[in-house]
C-alpha cells in the first residue's frame, strides 16, 4: 500500500489519534499495517524464522497495541523527524526482536537445564593463569573498540559481528558501497595502532621476517 | 620468509577486506607452500578470533532502557548517520537490537513495496486482527485513567469504553446493531418525555441521571453536577446544566445506553474544538456555581476550593461559558528537530517536546545540549541555539518567541508569522525571511537578516533590515541603521 501522505498530515493524524479518534485510529491501522508488516517480516527473516503468517500478524497488532497502551506514549514520542511509516516500522521490529529474544531466552533456560543435569565432571579445560591473560588481553582490545569513533565502530560491528555484507552496510551508513570497504580496512588500521600503543600487538609478530 | 610473501594480502585474507576470489586462491595457495606464512596466518587468526570475540563483548547489548526512542532510529534510518548525534550512532555500534533494527528497515523498504502485489485478503486479516488490539489496548488504557496532564493530550472527559462498546465499534457497520441503537435511544427518550411531561420533580431527574455530555459541545464546557450522597458515580459524566445546555433531551438522556453514546461517538465536529483546549481541569473539578445542598442562588458564586491552573476562568452563573484567550492561544508542531524541550506555562520542569505537544501562551522552550528546532503551526520555524531559551506568546498572526538568553534562528512562514522579542526590543520578520537573533546581554541584541526583510523596535524607534544586513539593539537607545553582514552570520561561541 503505498502511503502518501506529508509530514504535516501525517503529524496531523498521529495528533488525532492522541485526542482519542477512533477514525484516526482506523486509519493509522489500515494505512500503516503493510509497513509494519514488512518490517516484521525481515526481522523475521533476520533471526532465522521462516514464513510463520500467524506469527507474522501477531507481531504487527503486538506493535499497534504498543501504541494505543498506557496511554500512547509510544505514540507521543513521535516527533516527525522520520516518516510515520518508518517510525511505525521501527515499533514493530523492536516488538518482534523483543519477543524471539524471549523465547530464545526461555529455550536456552530450557537447555541449560537439560545440560545441568547431565553434566559429566570438568575436563579439559583451559589453565586459569591462560583464561586470566586471555580475559585481560580482551579487555583491552575491547577498551581500544570503545575509543574508536563511533562510525569505525558502527562498520566494525556490522561487517564482523552481525556479518553483513558492504551493500547492506551501504544502506545502513549511507556510504557508498565501494567505499566501506576502504573505511572498515582503515578503521582495522586504526585499531591495530591503539593496540599497539597499548602494548598489544594486534598482528602477528613479523619475528622471523627480514 | 620470503621479500615476496604477500603478508598484507594474508592479513586482508583473514580480516575479511576486499578478497578478491582470484587474488584469495593465489594468496591461500603461497600460504601452503610456505612455511613462514603458515604461521603468520595461524598467529593472525589466533588474534582475529581474540578480536572478534572482543568485538562481541562490546557490541552485543541487547535492548534496554538506554536505547533511543523509535523516532531516533527511524530518523537515522531515514537521513543516514551524518545527520545522527555521535553518541547515538556511539549506541547503534554497541547495541545489536538497534543495528539490526536499522538494517532490517533498510531491507524493508523495498519489501513494503512489494507487498502491494499481496493478497488483499492477508491484509485484511492481518488489519482486523491490528483493529481489535488496538481497540482493546485503547480501552484498557482510558479505563486505567492514565491520561497525562502535562503532555497535550486533552482530557476527552469521554468515558471509558466497555468491552460492549468496543464490539459494538467493530461492528458499526453492522445495520443490526444500528437498529438495536436506534430502539434503544428511541425508548431512553420515551421515559425521559414520560417524566418531564409527569410532571413530578423533572429537574432533578435531569440532573441525577448520570448522563454524558453533550456530544455538539465540549465537556469540559459543562460545570459537573456534585452530589456526593447521590449513588451516582460523580466522575462518570458531569450532568448538563438545563441552563446552560439546552439540548434536546434526547440526546442528553442517550449516554444512559452504551450502545448510544457508542453510536454516536465519533462525531469528529465535537472533538475538533478540543485539541485547541488542552490542560484542562477535568470538568469535575471546575468551579462548581452552586451549591445545591446550601440552597445558594446561582447569583452567588462560591470561592473555588482549591484553584488550579487550568486557563478557564470561573464564569458567572447562568451564562454560556466564555472562551478564555487562554484557551485558544495554544499552536500545533509541525516538526520538531533536535533536544528541544518544554516547560509547561504552569509547570517547572522541563521535558522533551513531543510532535503531539500543543504550545499554549507562556510555554517556554529550548534546546538542552545541542541546537534544535520547531515549526510552529505553519507559521515560523524558529531553531533554538544550544541552551537558548525562549518563551512562546501566541500573536493575531503567528508566534512570538520572548528570549530570555541565548540565540535563535527564524523564519516566518506567514505574515509577520513570527516575532523574537527581548528585553532589548522586539524583531518582527516578514514573510519569509530568515534572521537570527542573539542575546548580547549588557552589549544589546544583534540581530542578522539572512534573507527577506525584517523590522526592529524598541519603545525609542524602528528600523528595517533587510537581507544581507546586521543590527545592534539596546535597550533604551534607539536602534542605529542597519550595516552590512561582514562577520559569521552566528557568533562564535567562546
Amino acid at each position: 500500500m503505498a502511503i502518501s501522505r506529508t509530514r504535516e498530515d501525517e503529524a496531523d493524524l498521529v495528533r488525532r489519534c492522541l485526542t482519542g479518534r477512533d477514525d484516526a485510529w482506523e486509519t493509522l491501522v489500515r494505512d500503516y499495517t503493510p509497513s509494519v508488516l514488512a518490517a516484521v517480516k525481515v526481522a523475521l527473516r533476520q533471526r532465522g524464522h521462516g514464513r510463520d503468517p500467524a506469527l507474522e500478524d501477531e507481531l504487527v497488532a503486538d506493535a499497534f497495541e504498543e501504541l494505543a497502551k498506557e496511554d500512547s506514549h509510544v505514540l507521543r514520542s513521535f516527533r516527525g523527524e522520520s516518516s510515520l511509516a518508518t517510525f511505525l516500522s521501527v515499533v514493530g521490529t523492536r516488538r518482534a526482536y523483543r519477543v524471539l529474544r524471549d523465547r530464545l531466552r526461555h529455550g536456552k533456560a530450557v537447555d541449560r537445564k537439560a545440560e545441568h543435569d547431565q553434566q559429566s565432571p570438568r575436563q579439559g579445560e583451559p589453565d586459569p593463569a591462560e583464561q586470566i591473560a586471555t580475559s585481560e588481553r580482551a579487555s583491552i582490545i575491547v577498551e581500544a573498540i570503545a575509543e574508536l569513533s563511533p562510525g569505525d565502530k558502527l562498520l566494525l560491528t556490522l561487517y564482523y559481528l552481525d556479518q553483513k555484507s558492504y551493500k547492506e552496510i551501504a544502506q545502513v551508513t549511507g556510504l557508498a558501497v565501494t567505499g566501506v570497504g576502504t573505511k572498515i580496512g582503515r578503521a582495522r588500521a586504526r585499531l591495530r595502532e591503539r593496540l599497539e600503543r597499548r602494548g598489544v600487538a594486534f598482528e602477528a609478530e613479523d619475528e622471523d621476517a627480514q | 620468509m620470503a621479500r615476496s610473501c604477500p603478508r598484507d594480502e594474508i592479513r586482508a585474507l583473514v580480516e575479511g577486506i576486499d578478497q578478491e576470489s582470484g587474488d584469495a586462491v593465489a594468496v591461500l595457495a603461497h600460504v601452503e607452500s610456505c612455511a613462514s606464512c603458515r604461521k603468520f596466518k595461524a598467529k593472525l587468526e589466533s588474534r582475529e578470533k581474540a578480536f572478534r570475540s572482543a568485538l562481541a563483548a562490546f557490541g552485543s547489548e541487547e535492548a534496554s532502557s538506554r536505547c533511543p526512542e523509535p523516532a531516533e532510529i527511524a530518523t537515522v534510518s531515514e537521513k543516514g548517520l551524518d545527520a545522527a548525534d555521535p553518541g547515538l550512532v556511539d549506541h547503534i555500534a554497541r547495541c545489536g537490537t538497534c543495528r539490526l533494527t536499522l538494517v532490517a528497515l533498510a531491507e524493508a523498504q523495498p519489501v513494503a513495496s512489494l507487498e502491494e502485489s499481496e493478497s488483499a485478503s492477508l491484509e485484511e486479516t492481518t488489519v482486523a486482527a491490528v483493529k481489535r488490539r488496538v481497540a482493546v489496548a485503547r480501552t484498557k488504557s482510558d479505563s486505567e485513567g492514565k491520561r497525562s496532564g502535562s503532555s497535550g493530550r486533552v482530557p476527552s472527559g469521554r468515558r471509558a469504553r466497555t468491552t460492549r462498546q468496543v464490539a459494538l465499534l467493530e461492528n458499526r457497520s453492522s445495520r443490526f446493531g444500528l437498529v438495536i441503537a436506534a430502539a434503544a435511544c428511541f425508548v431512553v427518550a420515551f421515559v425521559f418525555f414520560a417524566f418531564v411531561h409527569d410532571g413530578s420533580e423533572p429537574q432533578q431527574e435531569a440532573n441525577t441521571t448520570p448522563a454524558n455530555p453533550n456530544p455538539i459541545q465540549p465537556p469540559r464546557q459543562q460545570p459537573p453536577k456534585q452530589q456526593p450522597k447521590s449513588p451516582v458515580k460523580p466522575t462518570e459524566a458531569p450532568a448538563p446544566k438545563p441552563v446552560e445546555t439546552p439540548a434536546p433531551a434526547p440526546t442528553n438522556n442517550q449516554n444512559n445506553d452504551d450502545q448510544v453514546t457508542a453510536m454516536n461517538r465519533p462525531a469528529p465536529v465535537e472533538e475538533e474544538p478540543r485539541e485547541t483546549q488542552p490542560e484542562q481541569a477535568p470538568p469535575v473539578q471546575q468551579p462548581e456555581p452552586t451549591k445545591p445542598d446550601t440552597g445558594k442562588t446561582v447569583d452567588q458564586p462560591t470561592p473555588t476550593p482549591a484553584p488550579l491552573p487550568s486557563p478557564v476562568t470561573p464564569q458567572k452563573p447562568g451564562t454560556p461559558p466564555k472562551i478564555d484567550r487562554g484557551e485558544l492561544a495554544s499552536i500545533k508542531l509541525d516538526a520538531v528537530t533536535g533536544p528541544v524541550e518544554i516547560r509547561k506555562k504552569a509547570e517547572k520542569n522541563w521535558r522533551k517536546l513531543a510532535i503531539s505537544d500543543l504550545i499554549q501562551e507562556g510555554d517556554a522552550l529550548r534546546a538542552k545540549g545541542e541546537d534544535g528546532s520547531v515549526t510552529l503551526g505553519g507559521k515560523a520555524r524558529v531553531g533554538f541555539d544550544g541552551e537558548a531559551v525562549g518563551t512562546v506568546a501566541i500573536t493575531s498572526t503567528g508566534v512570538r518567541i520572548n528570549l530570555e538568553s541565548g540565540g535563535v534562528e527564524g523564519e516566518s512562514l506567514a505574515y509577520n508569522g513570527l516575532e523574537i522579542a527581548d528585553v532589548d526590543g522586539v524583531v518582527t520578520a516578514w514573510k519569509g525571511s530568515k534572521l537570527r537573533v542573539e542575546c548580547g546581554g549588557e552589549k544589546g541584541t544583534r540581530v542578522a537578516v539572512e534573507r527577506g526583510t525584517v523590522n526592529v523596535g524598541n519603545d525609542q524607534g524602528k528600523v528595517t533590515v533587510h537581507s544581507g544586513h546586521e543590527i545592534s539593539v539596546a535597550k533604551d537607545k534607539k536602534p542605529l541603521r542597519e550595516s552590512e553582514l561582514r562577520g559569521p552570520y552566528r557568533t562564535p561561541r567562546k
